[in-house]
C-alpha cells in the first residue's frame, strides 16, 4: 500500500504507511496538521461559520474590567507617597506656611498703621497720572488742529470745504474701524469652526 | 509611554505586558484578538448563543482582571482557552443542553429569544439555494458536534477549528497526551458516523 501523507485519512495509531520509496512508517501525529491527520473531518469543521458575540461586547467586557493606573502615574504616586512620608518635608513645609503668614501679617498690619499716608502716596500717584493723560489728550488735539490749519491754508480751502472735508475724514475713519472689526470677528470665527471641525 | 501604532501587529506577550502597565488600548486588543475564537468554543459546547456571551464575558472578565497571574513563557491562547473550557464545562454540569438548532436555543419559549438566541451567521455572497445548503450542511455538523461528549467537543474543536497542537490541547485541557490523542481519534470516528449520510 503506498500512501503519501497528504492524502491519507490518519486514524489512530492502528494503521502503518509506506512512502514512494517502500519505506514504513508511522505517522507522527503530532508533526501533521489537523487537515493532513484527517481531512474530510477537517473539511466539515473549518466549513462551519466564524461566530462572532453581538455588539457591545467588547465594552460590555471593558465596563468589568480593572485597568490599573498607567505606570508613571503610580511612580508619581509613589513619590508623592513617599515624600509625604518624610518628617523633613512636613518641616519644611511647615516653615515655609508660617513664613509666608507672617509675611502677609507683616503687610497687613504696615497698611493699616500707615494708612494716611499710603492714602496721600495713592491720591498723588493717581493725580499725577491723570495730569499726564490730560495733557497728552491735549497735545493731541492741539497738533491735529494745527494740521488742519496748515492743510487749508496750504490748499485755500474755506470755512465750508473744511467742514465737509473734516466730516468725511470721521466718516472714513468710523469706516475703517469698522471694516477692521469686521476682519477681525470673520477670522475668529473661522478659526472656531477649524476647531470644531477637527 | 505611549503605546506603539503596531499593536495590532504585536505578540499577545507584548499586548499583555502593555496591559499591564495599564494600556486600555492593549486590554481591548487582546478582547478583539479572542472574542471570536473563544465565543465559537464556548458557543460549541453550550449551543445557547446567550449563554455562550454571558460565559465569554465571564472568561474575558476573569482573564483580564488577573493579567498579573499570566506567566509570559506560556501560550496566551492557551491560557484562555482554558479558562472558557472551563467555564463551558462548568455550565453543561450544571444544565444538560445537550441539543442545538441554528434557529435558537433549545429552551427558547418566545420568538424574541429565539431570535437573540439564534446565530448571526454572515453574508458569504452564495446564491439563496447555496446559502440553504450550506446552512443544511452547517446545521448537521453542528447537531453531529453536540451529539459528542464535551470532552470530545473540547479537543475537536481546539485541534480543527483553532488549530491547536495536540501539547497545547493537553496543557489546555489539563489532560494526559495519549488521552487527548484518544479523545481526537474517537471524536472523528463518531463524526464521521453521524455524518455518514453527507459524506456520500
Amino acid at each position: 500500500m503506498k500512501l503519501s501523507v497528504r492524502n491519507c485519512v490518519w486514524d489512530g495509531e492502528e494503521i502503518e504507511m509506506t512512502d514512494n520509496n517502500g519505506t514504513r512508517m508511522t505517522p507522527n501525529v503530532t508533526q501533521l496538521t489537523p487537515a493532513e491527520e484527517d481531512p474530510i473531518v477537517d473539511r466539515w469543521l473549518t466549513s462551519l461559520p466564524e461566530l462572532s458575540p453581538g455588539d457591545g461586547f467588547e465594552d460590555a467586557v471593558m465596563a468589568r474590567v480593572w485597568v490599573p493606573v498607567p505606570h508613571w502615574v503610580q511612580s508619581v504616586q509613589n513619590m508623592t507617597r513617599a515624600l509625604l512620608d518624610r518628617k523633613r518635608v512636613w518641616v519644611w513645609a511647615g516653615g515655609l506656611a508660617a513664613s509666608s503668614a507672617a509675611s502677609i501679617a507683616v503687610i497687613v498690619a504696615l497698611v493699616v498703621s500707615h494708612w494716611v499716608q499710603i492714602e496721600t502716596a495713592w491720591s498723588l500717584l493717581a493725580g499725577s497720572f491723570l495730569l499726564e493723560v490730560w495733557r497728552l489728550g491735549v497735545t493731541l488735539i492741539g497738533q491735529t488742529l494745527a494740521t488742519a490749519i496748515a492743510f487749508r491754508e496750504v490748499w485755500g480751502l474755506t470755512g465750508t470745504m473744511t467742514l465737509f472735508a473734516g466730516l468725511a475724514g470721521a466718516v472714513v475713519s468710523a469706516s475703517s474701524a469698522w471694516g477692521l472689526y469686521r476682519i477681525l470677528m470673520g477670522f475668529n470665527a473661522e478659526r472656531i469652526s477649524f476647531h470644531a471641525s477637527r | 509611554m505611549g503605546l506603539p501604532d503596531e499593536i495590532s501587529t504585536a505578540t499577545d506577550q507584548e499586548v499583555v505586558e502593555w496591559a499591564r502597565q495599564g494600556h486600555e488600548h492593549a486590554y481591548r486588543e487582546l478582547v478583539r484578538r479572542y472574542q471570536r475564537p473563544v465565543f465559537s468554543l464556548i458557543y460549541r459546547m453550550v449551543h445557547d448563543r446567550e449563554r455562550a456571551e454571558d460565559l465569554a464575558q465571564e472568561t474575558f472578565v476573569k482573564v483580564l482582571n488577573a493579567l498579573d497571574s499570566y506567566r509570559p513563557q506560556y501560550k496566551f491562547s492557551s491560557w484562555i482557552f482554558k479558562i472558557a473550557n472551563n467555564a463551558a464545562i462548568d455550565r453543561l454540569r450544571r444544565k444538560e443542553l445537550n441539543t442545538l438548532s441554528l434557529d435558537g436555543a433549545p429552551d427558547a419559549v418566545t420568538t424574541e429569544r429565539q431570535e437573540g438566541s439564534s446565530l448571526q451567521i454572515a453574508h458569504s455572497g452564495e446564491s439563496p439555494l447555496q446559502e440553504l445548503e450550506a446552512r443544511e450542511l452547517g446545521s448537521q455538523i453542528e447537531r453531529a458536534i453536540s451529539q459528542l461528549r464535551p470532552e470530545y467537543r473540547s479537543c475537536i474543536m481546539l485541534r480543527h477549528v483553532e488549530g491547536c497542537a495536540y501539547e497545547e490541547i493537553a496543557e489546555i485541557l489539563d489532560l494526559p497526551l495519549g488521552t487527548v490523542k484518544t479523545y481526537i481519534h474517537r471524536a472523528r470516528s463518531e463524526l464521521r458516523d453521524l455524518l455518514e449520510q453527507v459524506r456520500e
